[in-house]
């Protein structure tokens, strides 16, 4: 179900008759495409001025969403709210909203500055504002001196900042992006997240963004909401959603997983889950080391063989082959070397059990002071 | 062979050796025919014969009702893509398919057809002569030929790149606060506008020369309804070779002057949309 918890905890006042109003709220959103749910009663509430990451993987719903919430496309049934007002019937054009398309949809035979003017042409603002207004938004995406240039005689990051100020000029007070950074390359991408962040803090635009990249959710968003098959599945801070994902889907999606069957067959987590169980661990709940090197948690770790090392940079990610089940962990390159075919001994410190829906954590039987450590 | 860049199509060196042999068999070898006809003029003789009133009348006639046809033919043409692309309606298909017909009946068939339709006894020049307008052997009949004959080349430019004009480009346009009329003055038609261009001049230059289809409705009165190919018969059908490849070599002129001016209006749009290489 639909988790609005987050932002209701925080006004206090979960039927949203807060003081703190919520500036976007969605209420029971459904969407369908002939026989397919695309928004599936999706209801979620976005705080004035936060900074939201749509999150889920594709075809999960989050474009339509986003599409909806612009007055593109119709809900089925719903409500859509912005700044309070009933927005259902208004047109895309009459909400305040600037949007980002994932594609850009600069116009071609225009250049950027025709490109950033062109809202401001259609609502008839003066010549000699609109010259000053795009001039500085020109400044502001760090475009200067592009003003005459063709959207095809752009790079992918300057095209991504023409569409961004294209959508900022007339002074939405909301601004949605989909996909911002799907078309351009992984070199730039990390540092237009960085810029992104910044520029919507310094323009204190309430904003929403879709991705399927976690970590660009994790990095940029204030607040996450995260997608799936078309239903809200969970929403919160990153730093929440992160370490506890409480559900199973989410458990499945964020960080790096790796699902093992049969928990309870480790050392040091006896007894959890039946035989038909499965848990999710992540490279951070693992710790590696030789079996030369001492150890404090002997009896709850496990030995294993490293199948596979990859160099990672910062460190090394191995494939360590315990109880027949291959577990991803990483070691640091500070640290002496692992190389594959090598008996190292793996320390599990904690797994999240999935129990249906639900995901709950599990310490290591050591680290609960449990009575296996006696033994 | 490293430094070159790999191609799908095999051996180069064969395909261009079968294109270029292709190309001035069919192409070069009949123009330079034509040159070398008229060579056998003086300059002024050649000059004199393309300047005759008669043949000056007939450049008027065709260039006019060319041009009004192929101005016809854009804006019909643009109408008709814009119709096949973005609606569906029973009988499209058909439709769609029906656009090509000028190109694949005998342009005599259909000339033929148009004069019998339109002389004033015929069915649709009776209609019109009630209201004192008389359609064929006029310059309205030549243009209707024209219209028939042109058709295709613009509805056909347009058509595919109408289909890759993104539904996004237009919801930008919308949420930005612009209406239909706006949204396709400022977003939709400058994409098609090249392709418009394209469709026009290759209209146009086709309807110069276009004989079959305008000889019957045209009356081909002296002066007055004589199209400039029926310039060229009737020289060659006085055996006078170099007279006919003399206004031959004008109207390919013609046709160049036209296909040029395309190509600059082409080499711009692609500079825009091309952008840094
Ligand atoms: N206009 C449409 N017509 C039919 N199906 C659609 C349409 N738009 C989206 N869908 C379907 O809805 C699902 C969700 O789409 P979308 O919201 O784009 O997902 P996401 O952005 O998360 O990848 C997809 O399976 C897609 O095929
Ligand atoms: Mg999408």
């Amino acid at each position: 179900m639909t988790d609005i918890r987050n932002s209701g905890a925080e006004s206090g006042f979960p039927d949203g008759t807060a003081k703190r109003q919520p500036y976007v709220e969605l209420r029971h959103i459904n969407k369908s495409f002939g026989e397919f749910k695309a928004s599936d009663d999706v209801s979620f509430t976005v705080e004035k001025g936060s900074l939201v990451g749509l999150l889920g993987p594709s075809g999960s719903g989050k474009t339509t969403i986003l599409r909806i919430l612009a007055g593109l496309e119709t809900a089925d049934s719903g409500e859509i709210y912005i700044d309070g007002k009933l927005v259902n019937s208004i047109p895309a054009s009459k909400r305040g909203i600037g949007f980002v398309f994932q594609s850009y949809a600069l116009f071609r035979y225009m250049t950027v500055f025709d490109n950033i003017a062109f809202g401001l042409r259609t609502k008839k603002v003066p010549r000699s504002e609109i010259v000053e207004k795009v001039n500085g938004l020109i400044e502001l995406v760090g475009l200067a001196g592009l003003n005459g240039r063709y959207p095809n005689q752009l790079s992918g990051g300057q095209r991504q900042r023409v569409a961004f100020a294209r959508a900022l000029a007339t002074e939405p007070s909301l601004l949605l992006l989909d996909e911002p950074f799907a078309a351009i390359d992984a070199k730039v991408r990390k540092e237009l997240r960085a810029w992104l962040k910044e520029l919507i803090q310094r323009v204190g635009i309430t904003s929403i963004f879709v991705t399927h990249d976690q970590s660009e959710a994790i990095e940029v968003a204030d607040q996450i909401i995260i997608t799936n098959h078309g239903h809200i599945e969970r929403s919160g801070s990153p730093i929440e959603i992160y370490s506890n994902p409480e559900s199973s889907f989410v458990t499945k999606f964020i960080g790096q997983p790796t699902v093992i069957e049969n928990p309870g067959a480790f050392k040091g987590f006896s007894g959890i889950g039946n035989a038909g169980a499965t848990a999710v661990l992540r490279p951070e709940f693992i710790s590696v080391s030789r079996l030369s090197e001492p150890f404090r948690y002997e009896i709850t770790a496990e030995t294993g063989i490293v199948e596979n090392s990859f160099f990672r940079g910062g460190d090394f990610e191995l494939r360590v082959r315990v109880n027949d089940q291959v577990l991803t962990v990483n070691r640091p390159i500070t640290e002496e070397r692992i190389l594959p075919g090598e008996k190292v001994r793996i320390f599990i410190r904690s797994l999240y059990l999935l129990d249906g829906d639900k995901a709950v954590t599990v310490l290591n039987d050591s680290l609960t002071g449990n009575d296996s450590i006696c033994i | 062979m490293s430094g070159k860049t790999k191609s799908v199509i095999p051996g180069f060196g064969l395909s261009f050796g079968i294109s270029m042999t292709i190309l001035s068999l069919i192409v070069v070898i009949p123009l330079c025919s034509l040159v070398v006809y008229s060579s056998q003029l003086s300059m002024a003789d050649f000059w004199e014969i393309i300047t005759r009133p008669r043949v000056l009348a007939s450049y008027k006639v065709s260039l006019t009702t060319s041009f009004i046809a192929s101005i016809i033919n854009a804006v019909m043409g643009l109408i008709m893509a814009w119709v096949l692309v973005r609606y569906e309606f029973p009988g499209k298909r058909i439709l769609d398919g029906m656009i090509e017909l000028p190109f694949a009946l005998p342009t005599a068939v259909a000339g033929i057809s148009l004069a019998h339709l339109t002389v004033s006894s015929g069915p649709v020049g009776a209609l019109f002569a009630n209201f004192g307008i008389d359609i064929a052997y006029t310059y309205t009949g030549i243009t209707v030929a024209m219209v028939f004959v042109g058709i295709p080349f613009v509805v056909r430019s347009i058509q595919p790149v109408l289909e890759k004009v993104e539904g996004e480009y237009e919801e930008a346009a919308f949420i930005m606060g612009a209406g239909r009329f706006e949204t396709f003055r400022r977003v939709v038609f400058p994409e098609i506008r090249p392709a418009l261009i394209a469709g026009f001049t290759m209209a146009f230059a086709r309807c110069l020369g276009e004989y079959g289809s305008v000889v019957f409705i045209a009356g081909n009165k002296p002066y007055e309804t004589e199209i400039a190919p029926l310039m060229i018969m009737s020289e060659l059908q006085e055996f006078d070779y170099p007279a006919a490849t003399s206004v031959a070599l004008t109207m390919l002129l013609m046709a160049f002057v036209i296909l040029f001016v395309n190509a600059v209006f082409q080499s711009r749009a692609s500079a825009i949309v091309g952008g840094i290489r």
